[in-house]
């Protein structure tokens, strides 16, 4: 099991999905297209979908911009199930926020590794606590 | 993260969704960045508002966030995607000019001011020395944190809207003092002439630290135009919010600057800045003037420079409507456009439409510009001192 940290905003949320692993900092202004496909091919899962998955990546990075697209991916129902963030950063932060979409931060760097990569897992937001545990 | 009993409420819905999802914002960046609580800003700037830019998405989210909204504080806005006076100087469609009016009216219903530039600190949103601000636009917090001695973060749209609301922002970076010390010296080694090299001295010292505070020293008694420059430099090219100058800065952290690491900027580091913008003046076929945008001041020196002569191709400067309506008072913008100068109110060439310009060559006097015309629009760029444009540009 893997324990890293989150907000109090997410506490009490659990949920399970598919573990999508990126493996270099995402900007959703550019690296993410209208649809929600990971366009950058410099990016591991290059094609793949975001839509209801849980989201690894080291951080966000780029425009500001990237807040909004989460929102606007949230709103059409095609934005990430969550996000697992090695480091956090304000614009990945801010979108997961106005978007609800539960965020977790100083996740372990291991899970960043591509073995874990259409893994399921489960994640449960305990107070300030988010508990990661692959089940499969 | 402590909050009152007030902000409590408002965190829990007690005065609305949007207050709710306001404090959602502050305490959610207040948690993670381990701010101990909030505290009251008297000044906010709110970047990313290009219809451009931002385009639906933002347009939807900050509809939503001023709906029934009153800000509880001062409010400037950045420059939009057009010259709202006069939308036809630039190539705008429909499209954008409808949703860009729909953005700029929910601002202003919640109370922004029509300010439009992305210099607020010259017409009239200028927090006292110590106090706290949450502004965006890279170029003008650094100049906040540099030159001012206010306080603030680097704040992105939602971050800056969601301060405006409450009026608060946590107390974390930038907002501390300790934070504010600066951790490497630059030591600049030359003799620096005009605006565009202390851009470029700006933006040197961007590309070699990327993140943190640095002391400058070396710069002899730089003019507000200048430090502006500088600034919009230094942020361009990093992360950096803030530079302690000597003889600018009010902090100088007399005590921390011992034992700080030295790096002497020297003529070949600005040269090679030069070389990464340096097309032939002979080549532009557009001079782009006005990053940030132009104060009086530089209007007038420009005014000097070109006595008796006409450009030779399209010049466009930005500035704000407040200098602008100035300019006007005192004549120079009649005598700017019959020199074949178009002065541009609101916008700027970052979040304009230069795609459909049909231009590939630029010249411009900003660091800051010439960093955004190659990297977002794919330009060729000449960096060049105004003395230099309006030397081999005008006849």
């Amino acid at each position: 099991m893997f324990v890293a940290k989150t907000l109090s905003l997410f506490n009490g949320v659990s949920l399970e999905g598919e573990l999508l692993v990126v493996d270099k900092p995402l900007s959703f202004f550019g690296d993410v297209n209208y649809e929600g496909k990971i366009i950058n091919s410099e990016l591991s899962c290059y094609g793949e979908k975001i839509a209801n998955k849980i989201l690894v990546i080291p951080h966000g990075r780029g425009s500001t911009v990237g807040s909004y697209i989460l929102y606007s991916l949230a709103e059409r129902k095609i934005g990430p199930k969550a996000i697992l963030s090695l480091h956090p950063d304000t614009v990945v932060l801010v979108g997961c926020i106005i978007s609800n979409i539960p965020y977790a931060y100083n996740v372990s760097r291991e899970l960043l590794n591509s073995s874990y990569n259409k893994k399921k897992a489960s994640v449960n937001f305990i107070k300030r606590k988010a508990c990661i545990e692959i089940l499969d | 993260m402590y909050l009152t009993k007030e902000e409590e409420k408002m965190l829990n819905g007690e005065y609305g969704e949007t207050l709710a999802l306001a404090m959602k914002i502050l305490v959610g960046i207040g948690e993670v960045f381990e701010a101990e609580r909030l505290i009251r800003v008297n000044s906010v700037h709110i970047s990313g508002i290009s219809y451009d830019n931002i385009r639906d998405e933002g347009l939807n989210f900050i509809k939503k966030m001023t709906n029934k909204i009153r800000f509880k504080v001062l409010t400037t806005i950045n420059p939009v995607a057009f010259d709202l006076e006069n939308p036809n100087k630039l190539p705008v469609d429909d499209i954008t000019t409808s949703k860009q009016h729909e953005i700029i009216n929910s601002l202003l219903s919640a109370g922004a001011k029509e300010s439009f530039t992305c210099t607020p600190y010259l017409i009239g949103n200028r927090p006292p020395k110590d106090s706290h601000a949450a502004w965006g636009e890279s170029s003008a917090v650094a100049f906040l944190n540099t030159v001012i001695g206010a306080k603030s973060n680097k704040e992105g749209g939602p971050s800056a809207l969601a301060s405006a609301i409450v009026g608060k922002t946590p107390l974390y970076g930038l907002h501390l003092e300790e934070e504010r010390k600066p951790c490497i010296h630059f030591k600049v080694d030359l003799n620096v002439t005009n605006s565009t090299e202390y851009s470029a001295i700006g933006y040197c010292i961007g590309l070699i630290l990327k993140k943190g505070v640095p002391y400058v020293s070396g710069l002899s008694n730089p003019s507000l135009d200048e430090m502006k420059s500088f600034c919009a430099g230094l942020a361009a090219a990093s992360n950096i919010a803030m530079a302690v100058v000597k003889g600018v800065s009010p902090s100088l952290f007399k005590d921390s600057l011992s034992n700080l690491e030295k790096v002497c900027i020297e003529k070949d580091n600005l040269e090679e800045i030069f070389q990464r913008f340096c097309e032939p003046l002979e080549n532009v076929d557009l001079v782009f003037l006005g990053c940030p945008h132009y104060s009086l001041s530089e209007l007038e020196k420009l005014l000097y420079l070109t006595q008796n002569k006409r450009a030779k191709v399209p010049v466009l400067v930005s500035t704000s409507r407040y200098v602008y309506s100035e300019a006007r008072k005192k004549g120079y913008i009649d005598l700017l456009e019959k020199r074949g100068v178009s002065i541009l109110r609101d916008t700027c060439a970052v979040v304009a439409p230069f795609s459909r310009m049909k231009i590939s060559v630029v010249a411009t006097d900003s660091a800051k510009a010439a960093h955004y015309l190659t990297l977002k629009h794919n330009l060729k760029v000449s960096l060049s001192s105004i003395e230099e444009i309006t030397k081999q540009l005008f006849v």
